[in-house]
This record gives structure tokens, C-alpha cells and sequence, in this order.
């Protein structure tokens, strides 16, 4: 699976301003409503489940990296987004360290599969350091935008 | 002489294959032993304490692993790590417990 394939080129963000766990969720939730990925009347409802799912244990992953998601009726597809934040969140991650690359995912409860290969493919690109070290240095959504295509061709990774 | 790696085969069980919780599950399960531990799917090798690199697996429900233990506490590591797999990683404390 490619970042095209589940990313909402539209929803991308190169700089979140909330400063917190709960609000990166929510500026990143809010972006896939804004760029036509959820319904309006979703919005709390998959902001709230994806922050209980936090509650099971931070997917704050590690090396600067967060994916948080949730499975969720509304969607009949795979939705995600990215976001940086340049600050720094604290995501009570595994290594305590703040998170500065964010990948939210959505999707249809009848298809882990689905959600399995999108994080297959976003945890191949970041064992690229230089992927990362792109990603966190995006200035605009272009950015982000040109960095996925060039992962979707194969430029990075193993 | 090195010795060969003691190995395992493991199933995963779950709907969800290998998700993320049930990746840092294993991370952190095998976190706890001296030994080094390599899962390989396919001819795919991964570090079995980076839940980056498990999450490269994309193994699905059904689907067969391979651990390679090797160094001290090879067994005890491949003994625990098949229960969290025969326990559809539900074992833990932590999940025991949010589970209610």
C-alpha cells in the first residue's frame, strides 16, 4: 500500500499548533474533515475513540513518531493524514521523547488488513532516516505532499 | 564456536494480524531478555525489540513467523513469546486490566 493510497493529500499538515496530545488529535482529525475524508457529525465521535484508543497505550512509537488511529464505522475506506509539529508534542511515547511526525489512520472495522498495510508502508519509510529528517524539516503542505510521492516511487526505504 | 539461534514457530491468531499493540507487546516482552531475537516472515528479518521493524511484517491473521533466539535466555525468550502468541497477546497485566 502507498501513502496515496490512504493519505488525503489536502489534510496535510507541516505545522501543527496545538501543543498537546489531545489537540494534535484534534487539529489532525479536524484537517480529514476539512478536506471531504469524515462526516461533520463523526467528528467528536472519532476524535473520542481514537483518544481511548491512546488510553490502551501511547502509539507514540518512538524516534519522534506518532500513529495514532482508531477503527471507526463512519469511513468505508482507509483515510489518514500527516502532520508535523516543529515544537515537539509530548505523546508519552515509548522513549519519552517528544513527537514531531504524526500519521493519523481511519478505518472500516471489517478491514485490519487494510489498516496493517498502511502501517506496514509508514513504518518502512521511517526506518529511512533520511525520510525522516525530510519529513520533519517540511515547510509547507507541498512539502509533505512532494516527500510521499517521492516514498510512493521507491526513493526511500528498504 | 557460536552456536546455532534457537527457533520457534509462531502463528499470529488475532483478527487485527500483528497490529501495533500486539507489536510493542512483543518489543517489550522481548525487551526483558539478554537474548537477541530475530523474527523473519518470508525471508523477511526483522529485530524483534523494534516495533518499527515488526510493523514492516504486515503479517495478517493465519500467517507463520519465525523466531531466531540466540545468546542467553534463547529459550526462555521463545517460551515466553509463544505464549503472548498463543495468548493472543492479551496477557499482559497492563491489557488484562484495561480489558476489565
Amino acid at each position: 500500500m502507498k501513502f496515496a493510497d490512504f493519505v488525503l493529500a489536502e489534510s496535510v499538515q507541516a505545522s501543527l499548533a496545538a501543543e498537546d496530545k489531545d489537540g494534535v488529535i484534534r487539529e489532525m482529525v479536524q484537517s480529514l474533515l476539512d478536506a471531504g475524508g469524515i462526516e461533520e457529525e463523526e467528528l467528536e465521535s472519532i476524535i473520542k475513540a481514537i483518544m481511548k484508543r491512546e488510553e490502551l497505550g501511547s502509539t507514540g512509537i518512538g524516534r519522534g513518531v506518532a500513529v495514532p488511529h482508531t477503527k471507526h464505522p463512519s469511513v468505508d475506506r482507509l483515510v489518514g493524514t500527516v502532520g508535523v509539529s516543529h515544537d515537539g508534542v509530548d505523546f508519552q511515547s515509548l522513549d519519552g521523547e517528544k513527537v514531531h511526525l504524526f500519521f493519523l489512520l481511519i478505518s472500516p472495522p471489517d478491514r485490519p488488513g487494510d489498516h496493517l498495510r498502511a502501517l506496514e508502508n509508514i513504518s518502512r519509510q521511517l526506518r529511512d532516516d533520511t525520510f525522516c529528517r525530510f519529513l520533519k524539516q517540511s515547510k509547507t503542505a507541498d512539502d509533505i505532499r512532494q516527500l510521499l510521492e517521492e516514498a510512493d516511487n521507491n526513493q526511500f526505504g528498504s | 564456536m557460536e552456536q546455532r539461534p534457537a527457533t520457534r514457530a509462531l502463528r499470529v491468531g488475532i483478527p487485527e494480524g500483528l497490529h501495533m499493540r500486539a507489536a510493542m507487546e512483543v518489543a517489550k516482552l522481548l525487551g526483558r531478555f539478554k537474548s537477541h531475537v530475530v523474527l523473519v516472515k518470508e525471508g523477511q528479518r526483522v529485530d524483534g525489540c523494534d516495533v518499527l521493524q515488526i510493523l514492516s511484517l504486515a503479517a495478517v491473521q493465519h500467517e507463520e513467523l519465525t523466531a531466531e533466539a540466540s545468546g542467553d535466555q534463547a529459550e526462555e525468550a521463545l517460551a515466553a513469546l509463544a505464549a503472548l502468541f498463543d495468548n493472543d497477546f492479551a496477557e499482559t497485566e497492563e491489557t488484562t486490566k484495561e480489558k476489565g
